[in-house]
């Protein structure tokens, strides 16, 4: 039982803990600046960014621009 | 029909006198079929099905594979409530209807007193069976009914017919393996009552409930008492595992449900009327495919809430303003800080200095250009002086900025979201069909509050007007996507319990909860 209480307290404090800090979702600011900043690092000189467009009918082709 | 027929020695066709083999026939067809198993003679290949009494002849084996996997057991003495008994004998039915196993035992069992009583094993519940006489019955009270004692009973919904599969011991009668009797269970006040009705006799017992406790105690305590607690104590710890995760699957459930409803839309925080245009619809191809460009600025929105929150936005396709029909649009939205756009353009008027200006006066309204050109601006073009900050060519150079907003070393923006519309239509086994997706949600999160600019970029199929796309934003929104993941992780945790508070046994034969 003390095991079973456990394992739910964890699971319940996980999902607290993965909300609280919005672990998943998109995080603009500093965070995206930085990801942004490595990934342009590696561009080809006169290549444009890789952009990547959802999965729509345009976007569906992938990646506009290769790097 | 089936070929894997067996020959079963003894049993004779009474038709042509053949040896009897085990087979099955296809009933249904397609995902329906099933395979019934049948009697059949290997030489006129006459079918012998359940409601026959070869069938059961032949298909004996099947019936009494588990047959020694019983609480009782022939020979054994006990005592329940003050009673002794010894088993004498013993008869294994099969329901007729049922071609799979569908099995029970009825122990006949002699009393100190003298009297005749029955113990049945059926789903893991012992039932303690007397003959009884009762007040009043009429089996032909009706063609569907009978009436026992005061009540009146379908027959339908009590009745089957049972097979004798298997017999042993001292019993009153000598019973033939395929015998068949009719039988109508029902419960009347507390009591379990079974009617046995065959061409000339009805017999009548009435029983109740005896605990798998008090019946292994009786007659098998020393092989199964010890498993038969450890199995009971096993199924109340599941039972207790399963309420603790009963209470926070509720838990989980409930702020899953207060967090979905969280947060609220900032009122007019996007202004759609004051939009720059940068591009408006100019033709461009890609890899060898065409669609209409658009760059649109809208002024700054305030955004003040804490960094843990969540915002959602919510970019539409205004059908008021232009409808959108059997076509595509994807859109990339930035959100660009204020202090950050501004400094970007001052840097860059002392760097290119000699940019050309668009407009002769830069306080003056900048009419827009052609539709199709690059760089015309809405009619209402804001006083939006930041844009301007440059100088004479700040235009320009906010313009060329966004142009190359994805490979500029260091990120003006602080966020990047994008997203698909689409209206489509077609013909399938139902019918003709419509479906489309004109407004996408999505939550994102800021590290620092203040005001941002919506750079918005459209690439559609055809021409689009920039205006006829809406942005909603909706601020302090809980999370509740982790919520639903551990209720559903509780859920299964607690199926896996509650089963387990059943069905677990070290016993080799069924127990239902005492």
């Amino acid at each position: 039982m003390v095991r079973t209480i456990l394992v739910s307290l964890i699971l319940f404090s996980s999902a607290i803990g993965l909300s609280y800090y919005l672990v998943g979702y998109d995080k603009g600011g500093q965070y995206y600046i930085s990801r942004q900043r490595e990934h342009r690092k590696s561009l080809r000189v006169g290549s444009r960014t890789g952009v990547y467009y959802g999965h729509g009918p345009y976007s569906s082709r992938g990646p506009r621009f290769g790097k | 029909m089936g070929d894997n027929s067996e020959d079963i020695r003894g049993l004779k066709c009474t038709a042509c006198g053949g040896d009897l083999g085990k087979s099955y026939r296809i009933e249904g067809s397609g995902e329906d079929a099933e395979e019934i198993p049948i009697a059949k003679c290997l030489s006129c290949g006459k079918e012998y099905d359940q409601y026959t009494q070869e069938y059961y002849q032949v298909y004996a084996d099947m019936f009494i594979a588990d047959k020694d996997l019983t609480v009782m057991k022939l020979g054994a003495k006990g005592e329940i409530d003050g009673i002794e008994y010894e088993i004498i004998g013993r008869i294994r039915y099969q329901e007729e209807e049922e071609y799979e196993l569908s099995v029970w035992d009825e122990w006949m069992a002699v009393s100190s007193d003298g009297v005749y009583h029955w113990f049945v094993e059926e789903d893991g519940n012992i039932f303690s069976y007397t003959e009884y006489a009762p007040e009043e019955i009429d089996l032909e009270a009706d063609r569907n009914f009978f009436t026992f004692e005061g009540g009146r009973f379908s027959k339908d919904e009590t009745g089957f017919v049972a097979r004798i599969v298997y017999a042993e011991g001292e019993l009153s009668w000598e019973p033939e393996i395929g015998e068949s009797v009719q039988c109508y269970d029902f419960r009347q006040r507390g009591y379990f009552y079974t009617i046995e009705q065959s061409e000339d006799e009805v017999s009548i017992t009435r029983g109740k409930r005896v605990p798998h406790r008090k019946v292994i105690l009786a007659f098998r305590k020393d092989e199964y008492l010890e498993k038969y607690e450890n199995t009971m104590r096993k199924r109340k710890l599941y039972k207790k595992k399963a309420l603790v995760y009963v209470i926070m699957m509720i838990l989980a459930f409930s702020l899953t449900v207060v967090r979905c409803f969280s947060g609220h839309e900032i009122q007019d925080a996007v202004d759609h009327q004051n939009i720059v245009v940068l591009t408006n619809n100019a033709y461009r191809v890609e890899e060898g495919n065409g669609f209409y460009f658009s760059q649109m600025l809208f002024p700054p929105v305030h955004l003040q809430s804490s960094p843990d929150t969540l915002y959602e936005m919510r970019v539409s396709v205004d059908k008021g303003i232009q409808n959108f029909h059997l076509e595509w649009q994807s859109y990339r939205l930035m959100l660009i800080k204020k202090d950050k756009i501004k400094a970007h353009l001052k840097n860059r008027a002392a760097e290119v200095p000699q940019e050309p200006a668009v407009a002769e006066d830069a306080s003056a309204p900048v009419k827009p250009k052609e539709d199709g050109a690059e760089g015309g601006l809405s009619e209402q073009a804001p006083a939006q002086d930041s844009y301007r900050q440059g100088g004479r060519g700040g235009y320009f150079s906010l313009k060329n900025t966004l142009d190359e907003v994805d490979a500029l070393q260091d990120p003006i923006e602080s966020l990047s979201i994008s997203g698909d519309f689409w209206d489509e239509e077609g013909y399938d086994d139902e019918g003709h069909w419509h479906e489309s997706t004109v407004s996408v949600e999505q939550d994102f999160a800021l590290d620092e509050t203040g005001d941002y600019y919506i750079y918005l970029e459209s690439y559609s199929q055809n021409r689009r007007r920039p205006d006829s796309l809406r942005i909603a934003i909706t601020d302090n929104i809980k999370s509740y996507r982790y919520f639903l993941i551990v209720f559903f992780v509780f859920l299964v945790l607690w199926i896996i319990n509650q089963v387990k508070s059943k069905s677990y046994n070290e016993l080799p034969f069924e127990v239902a909860a005492d």
